[in-house]
C-alpha cells in the first residue's frame, strides 16, 4: 500500500513538471529583447527556430494565428520605458521615426487572458506623421487631439507593435521601435 | 529497486504531460477555432471571419478590418484557392491544422490581387522515391504548396479602419474562393 501512495506521489510530481516546464518555456523560450533596455520583445516564428514548437503553442494557446516569418514582425510590450506595468491609469506617449514604405500597426490589448483584444488600433494609414516620419502617439483614457490610442476599459494592458517587410525577420532600426514614456498616472 | 522504477516512470511522464501541453493541446485549440470557423460554410469553402472573431486571429488589424478564411482539407484531392483581393495591402497566411506557416503572402509581394494558389498532399517518402516528375511538373508547381498535414486553414486578410469601405472590401473578397481542383 505505501509503495502504491508512493509510486503516485512519484507520477504525480512528474506529470507537475512536464506541465510547468512546458508552461513556462512556452510563455519565455524563443523571446528576445528587440533592443537593449527595450521593452518592446519578440517572438521568433522562424520554423528553424529550435523554440518553434513552444512559440506556435504561444500563440494558439491564446486563441491566434502565429505570425508569418518574413511577412511581418510583431513585438509585444506590458511596460513603458521607466519598467513600470501599463496601466489604463496612466497617460503614455509613444514616440519613433518609422519607414514610410512600410505597412505597420500598434495595437492596445488587455493583458489577462482570455480576454479580447480592445482592437484600439492605428495603423500606417491612419497615423499622421511629421514629414520626417516622426510619429507620436498619445494612450490615455481620455480622448487627446492628435493620434489617440485608447486603452482597454480596465486594469493594465499590452501593446502589439506589427511591422510587415521583406525585412520583418530582422529586427527595425533602433530609431524605427516605439519608445513609452510614462507621463501622468 | 522499485525506487529507481518509480523515478523513471516520474521521468517518462513529465516527457509524455511536456509533449502534450507543447503540441497536443495547441493543436486541439487551433482545431476547435477552424471548427468554429468554418461551422457555417463548411470545408474548402471561402467565407468572411465574423467581426467578433477577427480581433482575436489579428489583434493588430483594425476592428472594421475585412478577414476571409477558408478551412481545407487535401486528403481527397487539390484544393485551390483562387484569390480575389482588393487594391491596398493584404495579407495571405496559410496554416497547417498544427499551427505552422504553409505558405505566407502579402501585396508588396504578390504584384497582383488575383491569383490561384492551389494546396495539395506533399507526397510521402516511398511516393517520392516510385514517382519522378517531369519538367512540365515541375514548372506547373509555381503558386503551389504541399502539405503534409492534410487540414489547414487559410488565411486572408486586408487592414480596413473606415466602416464604408470594409462592406466594399467584403464584397470583392467575396469574389474570392476555395475549390477542389
Amino acid at each position: 500500500m505505501r509503495q502504491v501512495i508512493g509510486g503516485s506521489l512519484f507520477i504525480i510530481t512528474g506529470a507537475l513538471a512536464g506541465a510547468g516546464s512546458a508552461m513556462t518555456l512556452t510563455e519565455y523560450l524563443g523571446t528576445e529583447p528587440a533592443l537593449a533596455g527595450s521593452p518592446w520583445a519578440s517572438r521568433d516564428t522562424s520554423p528553424l527556430s529550435p523554440a518553434h514548437p513552444y512559440v506556435v503553442a504561444h500563440f494558439l494557446n491564446e486563441g491566434r494565428l502565429p505570425p508569418a516569418a518574413g511577412l511581418w514582425r510583431e513585438y509585444a510590450a506590458d511596460q513603458s520605458d521607466d519598467g513600470s506595468t501599463l496601466s489604463i491609469a496612466c497617460t503614455y506617449t509613444l514616440t519613433a521615426k518609422l519607414p514610410t514604405h512600410r505597412w505597420w500597426s500598434i495595437a492596445a490589448e488587455s493583458s489577462g487572458r482570455g480576454e479580447r483584444p480592445s482592437n484600439s488600433v492605428i495603423t500606417s494609414d491612419t497615423v499622421v506623421a511629421e514629414p520626417n516620419g516622426m510619429v507620436t502617439l498619445t494612450i490615455s483614457r481620455e480622448a487627446v487631439a492628435g493620434n489617440w490610442l485608447k486603452p482597454p476599459p480596465t486594469g493594465t494592458f499590452g501593446l502589439i507593435y506589427t511591422i510587415a517587410g521583406p525585412e520583418s525577420e530582422q529586427a527595425p532600426a533602433p530609431a524605427a521601435m516605439f519608445t513609452i514614456k510614462r507621463r501622468d498616472c | 529497486m522499485h525506487r529507481v522504477f518509480w523515478v523513471l516512470a516520474a521521468i517518462l511522464t513529465a516527457l509524455l504531460t511536456h509533449t502534450v501541453f507543447v503540441l497536443v493541446i495547441p493543436k486541439l485549440s487551433l482545431e476547435r477555432t477552424m471548427a468554429r470557423l468554418s461551422a457555417t460554410a463548411g470545408m474548402n469553402t471561402f467565407f468572411i471571419v465574423p467581426r467578433e472573431e477577427r480581433a482575436a486571429l489579428l489583434p493588430s488589424f483594425p476592428a472594421n478590418s475585412v478577414v476571409g478564411a477558408c478551412a481545407f482539407d487535401v486528403e481527397a484531392g487539390p484544393v485551390a484557392v483562387d484569390a480575389n483581393m482588393p487594391d491596398g495591402f493584404w495579407v495571405l497566411t496559410v496554416y497547417s491544422a498544427k499551427g505552422d506557416v504553409l505558405y505566407a503572402l502579402d501585396s508588396n509581394q504578390a504584384g497582383t490581387s488575383s491569383f490561384t494558389v492551389t494546396l495539395s498532399k506533399a507526397p510521402g517518402l516511398i511516393e517520392q522515391l516510385r514517382l519522378k516528375p517531369t519538367e512540365e511538373e515541375i514548372s506547373a508547381t509555381g503558386w503551389s504548396v504541399q502539405t503534409p498535414v492534410t487540414e489547414g486553414l487559410a488565411v486572408f486578410g486586408q487592414p480596413i479602419t473606415d466602416a464604408d469601405k470594409s462592406r466594399s472590401v467584403a464584397a470583392q473578397m467575396m469574389k474570392s474562393k476555395c475549390r477542389r481542383s
